[in-house]
């Protein structure tokens, strides 16, 4: 029974069980090294909410930053103290204004109210297909942006909002990463899962055999953008400070490469290519801030990161289109199971 | 023709559809009752796919009546005709490709069972009954094209329906193959009760299982009756066996 339990769980168990190592080995290395794996692990939340929708649906979504925008200030409004808000956020009404929310129940109100724009965007988005989809959700960002880019009196505007409780640590971030991916292990394997994973190969005999696609749809790009908000609000409340720019094409970009280059079609391939780019992000970092050989000095241009993110995802787009776990999750080991193991 | 149903049907009225100025379906009827195998032919073009997705809710007739067992069921959704009972296979398969073999026929029975377990485990048995049960867990667009038609079938028999839409079952097998799927076809009656439309262009295939033959051309019937009645008729013979070896 245990073993037939771990063997419905493996493929989150294995990710969990790969976190932690990273985790682990994360909290004795050098401050440095530690806020590299907790902004990778924050990205991992952002990515599996991206999963999510995107991986079951097979629906491209260029709009998710919308929600860690929505996520990250709401949370914002609920729990910078109210000194603070009474010199940046003067606009808030009263009940926000006076009040100051324990950061868990911030971030809670925060992602149902990302999941509730969501809800409102989504009725129409969610009855496009392709393309026009994806332009749809790019355009719900476009807008999402220039709201929060122009509403000086709640957000301060294009300037930095400073002041945010700063409680992300390695292990909070951690423990939401293992939440997120929970939450899109449960939802990939349950009966509205399997319908959506269905529409996604065929959207025609999807809706033959029962599908309502659109009604599935919404909840996956609901439940999808809470989580992606909740990305949102680890990064605010990892850096203490929060800006408009933090959530629009760059995140996008970077977050869907990740996807994209680990594959979209399980949640194995979210974890890796988060972790891949992750490495490949920081290394170049290091080569932009420069590195001595001897007695030379190297010091490579800036903007290498995202041009060489940007070859890799070209690269893998080319030679394994499918990205690098290719639809499958992390195989049993031979211990419970000798056949290999498969997505589910 | 079928007037008089007493266990219930699947009935098409006066459906016209037109496509710009084509028009595909001039004022067809169609009665298909439960229980009954009934052969849809007709050279190409005569509107026979365009019929069953009209019945199917995929194309909406621009005049007409479809019922099911009595209630109309005209300008529903696809996914609310198949929830009602009306299930339908496809001439290109469109089978969920990247989805296991059991998942594509899961994936029908999980929005009818009241858990995934339950769904997987009746899953199980169609594709058991299928033959297919050997192949469940393998990626079904790795499969031959023989199975993936097969699995086909099965994906529609798992929306359990009291009706069954066959597009071209046999197209592009061999003859063991067909043989085979008429065996299958004549079971799906008896054992799951439902009533069967086969469309097919294979005449071996519709006389020898249909009891009863829809022949139509240019968007109107123009003959009704058994096997041997079809066969005899002049309209058929000048519209669709002169020009059609099959």
């Amino acid at each position: 029974m245990a073993r037939h339990a771990i063997r419905l769980a493996w493929p989150f168990l294995s990710l969990a069980l790969l976190l932690l190592i990273v985790a682990a080995l994360g909290s004795l290395a050098p401050t440095v090294i530690q806020r590299v794996i907790t902004e990778a692990f924050i990205r991992l939340v952002m990515v599996i909410g991206l999963y999510l929708f995107v991986g079951n649906s097979g629906v491209l979504s260029f709009g998710h930053a919308a929600f860690m925008m929505t996520g990250a200030y709401g949370a914002a409004w609920l729990d910078i103290p109210v000194k603070s808000k009474k010199i940046f956020l003067k606009g808030l009404p009263n009940f926000l204004g006076q009040a100051e929310f324990p950061p868990w129940l911030a971030a809670l109100c925060a992602m149902g109210f990302s999941g509730l724009i969501a809800l409102i965007v989504g009725v129409p988005l969610v009855r496009l297909s392709g393309l026009a989809a994806s332009i749809g959700t790019f355009s719900v960002l476009v807008i999402v942006f220039v709201v929060y880019s122009n509403w000086n009196e709640v957000t301060n505007g294009t300037s930095s909002l400073i002041g945010l409780p700063i409680y992300v640590d390695l292990w909070v971030a951690y423990g939401c990463a293992v939440g997120a991916m929970l939450a899109a292990f449960l939802f990939q394997n349950s009966r509205l899962g399997l319908a959506l994973r269905a529409s996604r190969e065929d959207e025609v005999a999807a809706k033959a055999i029962g599908v309502n696609v659109p009604f599935s749809r919404l909840v996956a790009f609901v439940l999808s953008a809470a989580l992606v908000a909740l990305g949102g609000i680890l990064q605010a409340h990892f850096l203490g400070a929060l800006n408009v720019l933090q959530f629009y094409i760059g995140i996008t970009f970077i977050t869907i490469a990740m996807l994209v280059v680990g594959g979209t079609g399980s949640l194995a391939g979210a974890v890796i290519g988060t972790g891949a780019i992750s490495l490949v992000f920081e290394l170049l970092r290091q080569l932009e801030v420069g590195f001595t050989v001897g007695a030379t000095e190297i010091q490579l241009p800036p903007g290498l990161r995202e041009l060489g993110v940007a070859v890799i995802m070209i690269v893998i787009l080319i030679f394994r289109p499918a990205g690098l776990m290719a639809g499958r999750e992390i195989p049993l080991p031979g211990l419970f199971n000798p056949s290999t193991a498969r997505a589910p | 023709m079928n007037e008089t149903i007493v266990t219930g049907a699947l009935e098409a009225e006066r459906i016209s559809v037109r496509f710009g100025g084509l028009r595909a379906l001039e004022d067809i009827a169609l009665g298909l009752a439960r229980g009954e195998l009934l052969g849809l032919i007709g050279p190409n073009g005569a509107g026979k796919s365009t019929l069953i997705n009209v019945l199917s809710g995929f194309q909406a007739p621009v005049d007409g009546t479809i019922r099911l067992d009595g209630r109309s069921i005209t300008g529903l959704e696809p996914h609310q005709i198949s929830r009602a009972g009306v299930a339908r296979t496809f001439q290109a398969v469109r089978l969920f490709q990247g989805l296991s073999v059991i998942e594509n026929v899961a994936a029908g029975l999980v929005l009818r069972r009241s858990s995934r377990h339950a769904a997987m485990k009746r899953a199980r048995e169609i594709l058991d009954w299928m033959g297919l049960g050997p192949k469940a867990e393998l990626i079904a667009g790795t499969l031959p094209y023989g199975d993936e038609r097969r699995i086909g079938i099965a994906r529609a028999l798992a929306a359990e329906p009291r009706y069954l839409l066959l597009d071209e079952p046999a197209a592009g097998s061999n003859e063991d193959e067909i043989g085979a799927l008429t065996e299958t076809i004549a079971r799906i009656r008896t054992e799951f009760g439902c009533g069967v439309l086969v469309v097919e262009h294979n005449m071996g295939l519709i006389m020898s299982l249909c009891e009863r033959i829809q022949v139509i051309d240019g968007g109107r019937t123009i003959a009704i009756g058994t096997p041997a009645e079809v066969q005899r008729d002049p309209a058929v013979r000048r519209a669709y066996l002169g020009e059609d070896e099959d």
